[in-house]
């Protein structure tokens, strides 16, 4: 549902390359069809190349990744006052409510950890980036 | 397309062509089972290395933590053969009490092997190690099952055995996924989407604790279960959950027996738990109902029933946040955290809206307190 299942491009263009291959075959299938008399030989080649799209469709279909998942910290400083907030990769050690060290920012708070979440690595990246 | 005709393409092609009708018409099954075993075979050598990955990663784990003085390989491989038998259910009185006993023996039995193993590891790790050695056994025992299908199905040739298995095989493959990535899980002290429950009530204590409404906490209030005491929107709340941040789950139905024992005017029972989705709901929605909300072999519901329900006749409210049972096992996920937050305003306002001030309730946040704090 909200996990997209991300493609290699490689498999894309096998895909695509199979699909066209078929539409291919299947035209020179029906043109060995429909000439007077029928021409066995453009039959067989398209069905020939019709299995052949086939396989190369059913191989293109294997290519799909996971999308990688990174488990991130949400931190935060202990003090109501404070409004430092990070989000970090998950060390061992962790866990949700830990306090630990100082703040960085106001340095009399204490660090919470907020939040312990799994995060697509793009989404992860997106935020680190533009923190809200 | 006759024979007869001079085009050689033609015979060929029509030799070919009765070929394929007669191989098909004489050995199709048997080439379907051939099919069908080499996928069995794949599977179970996957299953075999993730079993043996899981096991070396369980045992580096044990090393590096636990400081043990042989190496607890040979302890690990043997205890991955480990069996539960449950009592006989033929004459069902009193098979609560039975199954309670076993399941008692049986975790004393499993503490016991982790010091061994493990002698210098603490209360948390000593936890998360039981847990991940519970996740190898699974992984395990899965290995084990497919392997006795495709042996069984290879010997026997019977379509029957094999196109069982093969049709399970995306399913059985799912689910042992699922135990890796709780082993995976368990072994770094991350928390799991089952642990979803004692983060909503943890939410809570950390809402509405502060200085001027302090938290009484009592730890080990019964085995592993931790009780806060406080004040939310001006009702006296006892709040259960497991002793964190180890992988523990403790037996809140025993906290709740004995809360009720000792507190006599208790108006209502709260429980928060993750419950399993059907394919196609929204991982992370929370929904309302009463009844006991807790998973298991059925002991503590059967004790939150009969102590709370039976005895007391206390109304009981319970939350589930839907997840898969991948995402129960797995690393706990943003949408679930997120559902914890949805589940704390419906609490709330449950709270608000079938209790009165000053009554005296429970909440209790069920689940595998692994990565959850206080
Ligand atoms: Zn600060």
């Amino acid at each position: 549902m909200s996990e997209e299942k991300n493609v290699k491009l490689s498999s894309r263009i096998l895909k695509a390359l199979g699909l066209f291959l078929m539409i291919v075959f299947v035209i020179i299938m029906y043109i060995g069809f429909i000439s007077n008399p029928m021409d066995l030989n453009l039959i067989i080649l398209g069905m020939s190349g019709l299995f052949i799209s086939v396989l190369l469709q059913s191989l293109a279909a294997k290519g799909v990744v996971k999308p990688e998942f990174v488990m991130i910290s949400e931190i935060k400083c202990s003090s109501p006052k404070c409004d430092f907030h990070k989000f970090r990769l998950f060390k061992e050690g962790d866990y949700v409510y830990k306090k630990f060290g100082v703040c960085e920012k106001c340095s009399t708070g204490k660090m919470l950890i907020q939040n312990i979440i799994q995060m697509n690595e793009k989404e992860f990246k997106k935020i680190i980036s533009n923190p809200k | 397309m006759t024979f007869g005709t001079d085009n050689i393409w033609t015979m060929v092609y029509n030799a070919i062509f009765l070929l394929v009708i007669i191989i098909f018409s004489l050995y199709g099954q048997k080439l379907q089972s051939l099919f069908w075993l080499q996928s069995i075979k794949n599977a179970v050598e996957e299953l075999k290395s993730m079993t043996l990955k899981a096991r070396d990663l369980l045992v580096e784990k044990i090393k590096e933590i636990g400081k043990p003085k042989k190496d607890p390989k040979a302890a690990v491989n043997s205890f991955l053969e480990f069996f539960t038998v449950t009592p006989v259910d033929l004459d069902p009185a009193g098979v609560i009490q039975r199954l309670e006993h076993v399941l008692d023996v049986r975790k004393n039995r499993w503490e016991e092997q982790v010091k061994q193993m493990a002698p210098e590891a603490n209360e948390v790790y000593a936890a998360n190690i039981e847990n991940a050695l519970e996740a190898a056994l699974g992984l395990h025992q899965i290995f084990k099952t497919v392997r006795h299908y495709y042996i069984l199905g290879k010997k026997s040739k019977s379509l029957m055995v094999i196109m069982q298995i093969q049709m399970q095989l995306s399913l059985i493959m799912q689910q042992a996924k699922a135990v890796e990535n709780a082993l995976n899980a368990f072994i770094e002290g991350k928390p799991i989407g089952d642990s979803v429950g004692p983060l909503v009530v943890t939410k809570l204590v950390q809402n509405y604790g502060s200085e001027g409404n302090p938290v009484k906490k009592i730890e080990d209030y019964t085995k592993e279960i931790n009780l806060y005491e406080l004040n939310i929107e001006g009702r006296n709340a006892f709040i259960i959950r497991a002793k964190g941040p180890g992988a523990t789950v403790g037996k809140p139905g025993e906290a709740i027996k004995k809360l009720l024992n000792e507190k006599k005017n208790i108006s209502r029972l709260f429980m928060v738990d993750a419950g399993l989705k059907l394919e196609g709901e929204k991982t992370g929605a929370v929904i309302e109902g009463v009844g006991a909300v807790i998973g298991g072999f059925g002991v503590e519901k059967y004790k939150i029933e009969e102590a709370a329900g039976v005895k007391n006749k206390l109304p009981m409210d319970g939350y589930v946040i839907k997840e898969s049972i991948e995402d129960a096992y797995g690393p706990m996920k943003k949408e679930i955290a997120d559902g914890a937050d949805k589940a704390v305003k419906l609490l709330i306002q449950g709270i608000k809206e079938r209790t009165l001030e000053n009554d005296n309730i429970i909440i209790a946040g069920i689940g595998n307190c692994c990565g959850i704090g206080d």
